[in-house]
């Protein structure tokens, strides 16, 4: 198994993805402050003539992160695995001796790995950069975060994340994966169902997960017994 | 007698239409059999279904005297093959390719560079294999397929995309393997001449069928050559796709 992720990762490099997610971190806190000075009301109205924000900039940017990473997920499934049967090299990892559900079961777990790890990372840094910031300009505001919480959510949104391979593997397209994701993202990390977006809430975050676990299963059940007739 | 390749009644439909109809071959150890058919006879097919990349839908299939069935792929290990096209992880370099093969085979690095040198390979090892040309694509796809001296060698249509000179001298090098190692090797392809060049016997399939299995001195004795005799079995060609 070890063997298997070592040859995974020397296939598709994560380098130039820990690269981004800081970039990409950097973006999503500038912009969480950013709006947070926009909608502080700070007593009255806020200076676009918007509602107040219900939001601290930490959870905003928390639900910014989680959003970005579902769309990740989608990159990492690609390239992990719609790309091999898109570009047919499948074909030649099945004339390998190692079983089919177990070259799978590497992939997804190490999708699954490397994605708590980006949501990790990602939560220490907002939670660090946020409350740093929010020394300096008091329009930048933190909440006490719930560890055990977080953790649920963290691990559910990986696995609702898995649901766009499902989808992606229709037709072995990397577009339907990826565009999928956006779709996702849009529906469970948008502040209209609860203020922080459904993900937000531990219930609906295990309810989402559930279904993201359960399409994958179809999905590894499909790949590992149906033929590569072309 | 163990056989390299054995097939006993080996069936397989796609959407209805029959792809392998009630195939029974056998390959002996040590030769080199030629598998002949025209374009979409079923000899890509046949070799999926050895690898269960495709799954039969009847029928058995044993390589190097081990059954080959769903969950149990150890005897792929001592197999080394080139099934419909040459497939590469397009970003990595030769050299990356090869290893990553070495790796899911369970083999160490220390041949890659002779056999990238055996097959002309040795100055584009770390060039990205995506800027490779099609005959050279296919040259370090029979460097993989060599490369952990396998007892049995899967090919399917290895010569496409060679010009004259590395059909010539993959021809030999096959040879070379077969006569050194004794290694098995299967080779598929719908050139009557390269296969009779090179061929101990002969399987000829058409339309998911065999039509016969013949030792090329069987073929000469009937005062034929593979040309005339495959045109026999399929009565003059008629409307049937005839190989080059």
């Amino acid at each position: 198994m070890q063997n298997l992720v070592k040859l995974e990762l020397k296939r598709v490099s994560l380098k130039s993805h820990f690269i981004s997610l800081l970039a990409a971190n950097v973006v999503i806190t500038l912009l969480s402050a950013f709006t947070s000075s926009l909608l502080s009301a700070d007593g009255g109205v806020a200076v676009t003539g918007l509602p107040p924000a219900q939001l601290d900039t930490l959870t905003l940017a928390t639900m910014l992160v989680r959003a970005m990473l579902i769309v990740w997920e989608a990159v990492l499934i690609s390239a992990f695995i719609v790309e091999e049967y898109r570009s047919k090299t499948i074909n030649l990892l099945f004339t390998y001796p190692v079983q089919r559900g177990k070259l799978i079961a590497v992939k997804i777990i190490l999708i699954c790995g490397i994605m708590l790890l980006f949501h990790g990372l990602s939560g220490i840094f907002q939670y660090a950069c946020l409350s740093f910031i929010s020394q300096y300009f008091p329009f930048v505001t933190t909440s006490p975060a719930n560890l055990m919480t977080q953790a649920i959510t963290a691990l559910s949104a990986v696995l609702l994340g898995l649901l766009p391979l499902y989808i992606g593997m229709i037709k072995k397209s990397t577009i339907a994966t990826i565009v999928s994701s956006f779709a996702l993202a849009a529906i469970v990390s948008n502040s209209q169902g609860s203020s922080a977006g459904l993900m937000s809430i531990p219930i609906a975050a295990i309810v989402f997960g559930m279904i993201g676990a359960g399409f994958s299963a179809i999905t590894v059940r499909k790949m590992v017994s149906s033929d590569l007739s072309n | 007698m163990t056989y390299a390749v054995e097939t006993s009644h080996l069936s397989k439909s796609i959407d209805g239409s029959v792809i392998l109809n009630d195939v029974t071959l056998r390959v002996k150890q040590g030769e080199i059999y030629g598998f002949l058919g025209a374009n979409g006879a079923g000899k890509t097919s046949l070799m999926k279904t050895l690898y269960h990349i495709m799954a039969p839908d009847a029928g058995t299939i044993t390589l190097l005297g081990e059954r080959v069935e769903k969950g149990n792929h150890s005897v792929f290990s001592r197999i080394g093959s080139i099934i419909e096209s040459p497939v590469f992880y397009q970003h990595l370099s030769a050299r990356e390719n090869l290893e990553l093969h070495c790796g899911y085979m369970g083999a160490g690095y220390e041949r890659i560079g002779e056999m990238l040198a055996m097959l002309g390979l040795s100055e584009t090892d770390n060039k990205a294999v995506g800027k490779f040309s099609l005959g050279m694509k296919q040259r370090l796809a029979l460097a993989r397929a060599f490369l952990t001296k396998p007892e049995l060698l899967i090919l399917d249509e290895p010569i496409n995309g060679l010009d004259p000179q590395g059909v010539m001298e993959v021809r030999e090098l096959l040879r070379q393997i077969n006569r050194e190692h004794h290694t098995s090797i299967f080779i598929s392809s719908h050139i009557l001449d390269e296969l009779s060049k090179i061929a101990d016997t002969i399987g000829i399939i058409d339309h998911g069928s065999m039509l016969a299995e013949i030792s090329m001195t069987e073929i000469a004795e009937k005062g034929m050559n593979l040309e005339t005799y495959y045109l026999s079995l399929l009565g003059g060609g008629g409307s049937h796709a005839k190989p080059c």
